[in-house]
């Protein structure tokens, strides 16, 4: 408000009569601002058109450019490597905005290219001195910038000093958080989930989905005794372990798994009896019976899908008396899980649901 | 001492006058809020095609409620596009809500549906539900059809969450278009948070006139109809300016019914949908967090940016007057049966920013503005009216609706530039010019309209006839 006060509007009031009131005075200052911004606005809608145009257009050139001269360095055996990559370096790779596009363009083949071509697209990365660009971005102060970058230096498998990267896994921005995660399971030749000794915040479910994909896809070295994490402060890695110890079976930890049926985190619980199911372990339906009772809504929806999985009829009848008269979804659940057993008494177990419905409402 | 007329004159001018100000401050800071958060989300989305990830992986299951009434035209269709969508694991829930057209016969014949002796229990309490119905072709497994009396939309969408099997429900109007990615898109506030997400919801853009084929937006095009157009302006204002700026501040109080995602068990713990207001999107989203504010447990609503659902407007103007005034019941009945959170700090931004918001410049706003012209006719049948003064502030006022118009315009433009062709964009300027004069005053009289409606007990929706989405498809 202080710069528009400052600012001298004598020479619009000048074409107005003199003596105005004051409010008259201050409205017509406010249209000609509103105006004016109003007008700026609709210059800049088109400038920003113009320049978006010409952007994509820029993009779009430089994006032809690099296919080209990727798809000679990798597939054509007379191309002359040495100098016309020296020659595309000088020539194309000068702005920021086309050295961006020739990561992003690089990465994009790299990620549909495997073996020897992998391995000459990394070498050309670094010839062009690309890493470099990435490494100041990473120390640049934008968090934009710092997650780009260590996408790029993972995605190319780039080292970098671990002591730069460690303190990124506790940065304040989700996304700088997470591309360093995934920087550690990509670069790592082992251990790739050390770095979950070293987070402060819990784990969400899109972290996990990514670290999964990263310990799947992109991790090369063995596999990680994941009973290591079954222990620790943050109740998301006893989560994230507990279900990485079934996707990737490994049954010798079934017995560090059973006490965690007890754990005081109800998610954990309920992860610990799906994993327990995923294993086939038959032997924790007796314990699932018997903590039945004492047990969250959830966790009992849990138990009752592992019966399912892994029970019998019999397991579930010893269920039904524990099923509260207000717990209508289990109840649901429990009818559900007996016609699933008994398909023949299908409209019998129906009728029986509906008369018990009927006495209790 | 006594009062005169003129001093009467001078407190109403000064108490509009603040009152103007005060609800331009408002835009000013929603547009500011605005512009950051659509930029923060713009730079966090440059990495691996998540999406492809998210197809791969083993998302949570999702119930999708669609509620029918006398749809039997269009149902086939439109539910052979809601099979289509993208996302690993997911239920159609067909709810016909006692259509008296050919809807249920249709879909019977189409989908090879018969009638199942289905498991439910009445966790919401609704209309009777008259049979629920699944495809004897395992091609149609996902597809649930439940027959029921009618009660209206609200008791369709909490019979959908009785009968439904997931723990996340995602409720649509039965003939929006979807964007390819828009389910994977809107479950990403559930899996990227430390809280507990109850609900999110995306952003809605206007189909008229698109080209449109499969279920799917081929090639997006400004509306024909001014009517229809300025209401892209409208929704321009409303998601890139308004929801954005609330999103940021954790005070989103509404999520569009056309599309929008919730935690089932929290819906229901909340009481589901009320059928007794016409705005019950609006209403459960702020008796879910009223709820969870009462239990104090940490929760969030996720807000996603991009366009994931494009829907029909009106495009007539009786239809529009029918929709803002029960936007406008809506808004009031939900504050009337809410008021206890109003200026009440232990609702924290819902209840110190959000419900006096909405109370002041969404509500009493067009009775306000209303009240400003009989003042006005007032001045003028006592020939008090100052000329200099009427005319000055009416161009300030015109000139600020311009800017904020024009302002949403320049964030589409800066954000997501759906409209390609150059042209569109000076028609849509030239529209920003015209709403303040042709459409607005139109809309101000539907919702002072839709407030005598409330205090008369009006209940009905009015009825919302549509030209039909499909027919663009020819173009």
């Amino acid at each position: 408000m202080a710069v528009i006060y400052s600012i001298d509007f004598d020479w619009l009031l000048g074409f107005f009569p003199d003596d105005l009131p004051f409010v008259i005075e201050a409205n017509i200052v406010m249209t000609f601002i509103f105006f004016v911004f109003a007008v700026f606005f609709v210059g800049f809608i088109i400038l920003l058109r113009i320049f978006k145009n010409f952007r994509n257009k820029k993009k779009e050139e430089q994006r032809l450019l690099l296919e080209d001269i990727l798809n000679a360095y990798l597939f054509d055996e007379e191309f002359d490597k040495e100098r016309e990559l020296q020659k595309f370096k000088d020539e194309h790779l000068n702005k920021p905005l086309e050295i961006k596009i020739a990561i992003k363009e690089i990465l994009l083949f790299h990620s549909n290219i495997k073996g020897e071509s992998a391995t000459q697209l990394r070498e050309l990365f670094l010839q062009w001195e690309l890493d470099e660009f990435c490494k100041k971005q990473l120390a640049n102060s934008a968090w934009y910038s710092k997650s780009r970058a260590l996408f790029s230096l993972s995605e190319m498998l780039i080292k970098v000093e671990l002591e730069n990267i460690k303190p990124l896994l506790n940065h304040k921005q989700d996304e700088v958080r997470q591309q360093a995660q995934l920087y550690f399971i990509k670069l790592a030749e082992d251990n790739p989930l050390e770095f979950l000794d070293h987070i402060d915040k819990p784990l969400t479910l899109w972290e996990e989905i990514f670290i999964e994909d990263a310990l799947k896809n992109e991790y090369h070295g063995p596999m990680p005794d994941y009973s290591n994490w079954l222990h620790s402060v943050q109740n998301s890695v006893v989560d994230f372990a507990i279900r990485m110890i079934a996707k990737f079976n490994q049954f010798e930890n079934i017995s560090e798994l059973l006490p965690l049926l007890e754990h005081s985190c109800e998610q954990v619980r309920r992860e610990t009896i799906r994993s327990l199911c995923a294993l086939e372990h038959y032997e924790v339906i007796d314990t699932l019976i018997s903590q039945f009772e004492e047990e969250t809504n959830l966790v009992k929806k849990t138990i009752l899908d592992a019966i399912e999985h892994l029970g019998s009829y019999n397991d579930l009848m010893m269920l039904k008396d524990k099923i509260q008269d207000n717990e209508w979804d289990l109840k649901i659940k429990y009818y559900g899980i007996a016609q699933y057993f008994l398909p023949e008494k299908k409209q019998s177990i129906y009728i029986q649901y509906e008369k018990e419905k009927a006495l209790l409402l | 001492m006594s009062i005169t007329f003129d001093d009467i004159a001078d407190i109403a001018s000064w108490l509009f006058l603040v009152y103007g100000i005060l609800i331009c401050l408002g835009y000013l800071f929603s547009a500011i809020f605005s512009i950051f958060e659509i930029r923060d989300y713009k730079r966090s989305n440059n990495y691996k095609d998540e999406i492809a990830l998210l197809q791969a992986s083993e998302l949570p299951p999702v119930s999708i409620l669609a509620p029918a009434y006398n749809e039997g035209l269009n149902i086939v269709e439109n539910v052979r596009s809601l099979l289509t969508i993208n996302y690993p694991s997911f239920e159609i829930v067909i709810i016909n809500d006692g259509s008296k057209d050919d809807s249920l016969e249709r879909l019977i014949e189409e989908y090879d549906l018969e009638k199942q002796d289905y498991l439910f229990h009445y966790f919401i309490k609704t209309q009777t539900i008259r049979g629920v119905y699944k495809s004897k072709n395992t091609a149609f497994k996902n597809l649930l059809v439940i027959d029921k009396e009618n009660g209206g939309k609200a008791d369709a969408l909490n019979t959908g969450i009785n009968v439904c099997t997931h723990d996340i429900i995602c409720c649509i109007d039965v003939d929006c278009i979807l964007e390819y990615d828009a389910m994977l898109k809107l479950i990403k506030p559930f899996l990227n948070n430390r809280k507990k997400v109850i609900a999110s919801g995306g952003v809605i853009r206007v189909a008229n006139n698109c080209v449109i084929e499969d279920g799917r937006i081929l090639e997006v095009r400004l509306p024909d109809k001014f009517v229809a157009r300025v209401q892209v302006i409208e929704y321009f204002r409303a998601f890139l300016m308004g929801r954005m700026a609330w999103s940021r501040v954790d005070g989103l109080l509404l999520i569009s019914g056309a599309f929008g995602m919730f935690d089932k068990q929290i819906a229901i713990e909340a009481g589901g949908y009320n059928h007794n207001t016409v705005g019950e999107d609006m209403e459960l989203l702020v008796r879910m967090r009223r709820m969870m504010r009462e239990k104090k447990i940490p929760y969030k609503v996720g807000f996603v940016p991009d366009p994931l659902c494009w829907t029909e407007v009106p495009q007539s103007w009786e239809i529009l007057k029918r929709q803002r005034n029960r936007w406008t019941r809506g808004t009031a009945e939900t504050l009337l049966l809410h008021k206890k959170m109003i200026f009440n700090p232990k609702y924290g931004v819902l209840g110190m920013l959000s419900t006096p918001f909405w109370l002041f410049f969404e509500w009493m706003a067009p009775l306000i503005e209303f009240s400003g012209s009989l003042f006005f006719i007032c001045l003028l049948w006592f020939g008090l009216i100052s000329w200099e003064f009427f005319l000055t502030f009416l161009f300030v006022v015109y000139s600020f609706a311009v800017l904020f118009s024009i302002t949403a315009l320049f964030f589409e433009e800066y954000s997501f530039q759906q409209y390609k062709k150059p042209k569109y964009i000076f028609t849509l300027i030239g529209t920003a010019f015209l709403e303040p004069i042709v459409y607005h005053p139109f809309v101000m009289w539907s919702a002072v309209r839709g407030n005598w409606d409330l205090i008369i007990g009006k209940k009905s929706w009015g009825e919302m006839t549509r030209t039909g989405l499909s027919k663009s498809a020819k173009k």
